[in-house]
């Protein structure tokens, strides 16, 4: 009998905990559509500057999307190898920095390698870009 | 019969907890438990309802980790043993997978100390409580996936209680505990109104196998769950996140 006791108040204790020990959800989601985080440090530093990509040290390309300042670094700046260029302030779609997010590259591979980026995201750089003063 | 201990270091290290005896020799309370194992690890952590793609999920299949845990009770208060329990546990050969194909080496420790009291229930249950201060950290050597997949920094305030029934030379230990979160690193940093809580269980069976001397095995469930609480134009949206790191001991005790 004693023995019994003894499990039930472990037991009905981890039955509380583990009710309780729930990751929080999202209540609205809607809240958020087409709300940008800052572009630098939330998007293209955490997904694109990673190590033997554009990480600041020996980045591919020589396209550094680490260090602050990417914006004013790439306007007008023409794409290592090719013809395109990497920022034209207030024209996403002349900008290969946001191209090449997109499922049609204007040269080599969709950006970035291995998992894209989703919609919101892309549509984050295109409205950074394209409001670019 | 000697009195057995068991240990919420056991938890603590993920070492169970041991020794049950059977023996006929007079009773003799042991003072200080030693007692040291090894563990294969594993780590699960994702994002619930993230909406941003900087919230990269972080998988550890398995990994070794060795570990040593103390606990002495020289006190009997009104019956009830008292005294400290600390322990210490670390991963070796961790590497954590990059996209780029890099591994990179990773580190994974966790430590506790604090107060430990026993109160046998009967003769063959023996019921215990703690409160321990204790951290567990997790964190890579490069900082860039550092940047994707946060490293953590768990320190808490953990109570807990345990039970052990013991079978002859046999015994079950097992015992839940719930962490009060003081820090919790750079996932909730990202996540300024962020609130963290932790959990903890472990089940095992003991095997007593020579005077002082048992074995033991465990399994043990850590859960560190968060309420992320995002804001419209935050860097990070997601609504909260699960960071459960599960665990299979063996360990050996003596008991002085």
């Amino acid at each position: 009998m004693t023995t019994r006791r003894s499990w039930v108040a472990p037991l009905a204790l981890a039955l509380v905990l583990g009710m309780g020990a729930c990751a929080g959800t999202l209540d609205e989601p809607e809240r958020f559509a087409g709300s940008c985080p800052p572009v630098e440090t939330a998007i293209l530093r955490p997904r694109c500057a990673t190590a033997g990509c554009h990480a600041e040290s020996r980045p591919a390309a020589g396209l550094d999307l680490e260090s602050p300042g990417v914006l004013e670094r790439l306007t007008d700046r023409v794409a290592a190898g090719e013809d395109e260029v990497l920022v034209v302030r207030g024209d996403p779609d002349a900008s290969s920095l946001f191209t090449k997010l997109t499922s049609s590259p204007p040269f080599g591979a969709r950006m970035p390698l291995g998992e894209v980026l989703d919609n919101q995201s892309i549509n984050c750089i295109r409205a950074w870009i394209a409001s670019a003063p | 019969m000697t009195r057995p201990f068991v240990t919420r270091a056991t938890v603590v290290l993920g070492l169970t907890a041991a020794g049950v005896s059977a023996s006929a020799e007079p009773e003799r309370t042991p003072l200080v438990g030693v007692q040291v194992g090894t563990e294969v690890g594993a780590r699960h952590l994702r994002y619930v309802d993230g909406l941003t793609s900087n919230l990269r999920t972080y998988d550890l299949a398995a990994a070794p980790l060795l570990g040593v845990a103390i606990e002495s009770t020289p006190l009997d208060v009104r019956g009830v043993r008292a005294g400290v329990v600390a322990s210490y546990a670390r991963a070796f050969r961790v590497t954590s997978g990059h996209t780029d194909g890099d591994d990179i080496a990773s580190q994974w420790w966790r430590f506790h100390v604090g107060l430990r009291g026993r109160l046998p229930l009967g003769s063959r249950v023996l019921a215990g409580a703690s409160v321990v201060y204790g951290g567990e950290t997790y964190g890579f050597a490069m900082s860039t996936l550092d940047a994707q997949v946060p490293g953590v920094a768990y320190r808490f305030v953990r109570p807990s209680v345990d039970v052990e029934v013991s079978f002859g030379r046999f015994g079950l230990a097992g015992g839940v505990g719930y962490d009060l979160m003081l820090s919790s690193g750079a996932i909730a940093d990202r996540f300024p109104r962020a609130s963290v809580g932790g959990v903890e269980a472990w089940l095992g069976p003991t095997l007593s196998i020579a005077r002082a001397w048992s074995v033991a095995a465990s399994m043990t469930y850590r859960r560190y769950f968060y309420d992320l609480r995002p804001e419209p134009g935050d860097a990070y949206v997601a609504g909260g996140a699960l960071d459960e790191m599960y665990g299979i001991q063996g360990s050996v005790r003596y008991d002085y």
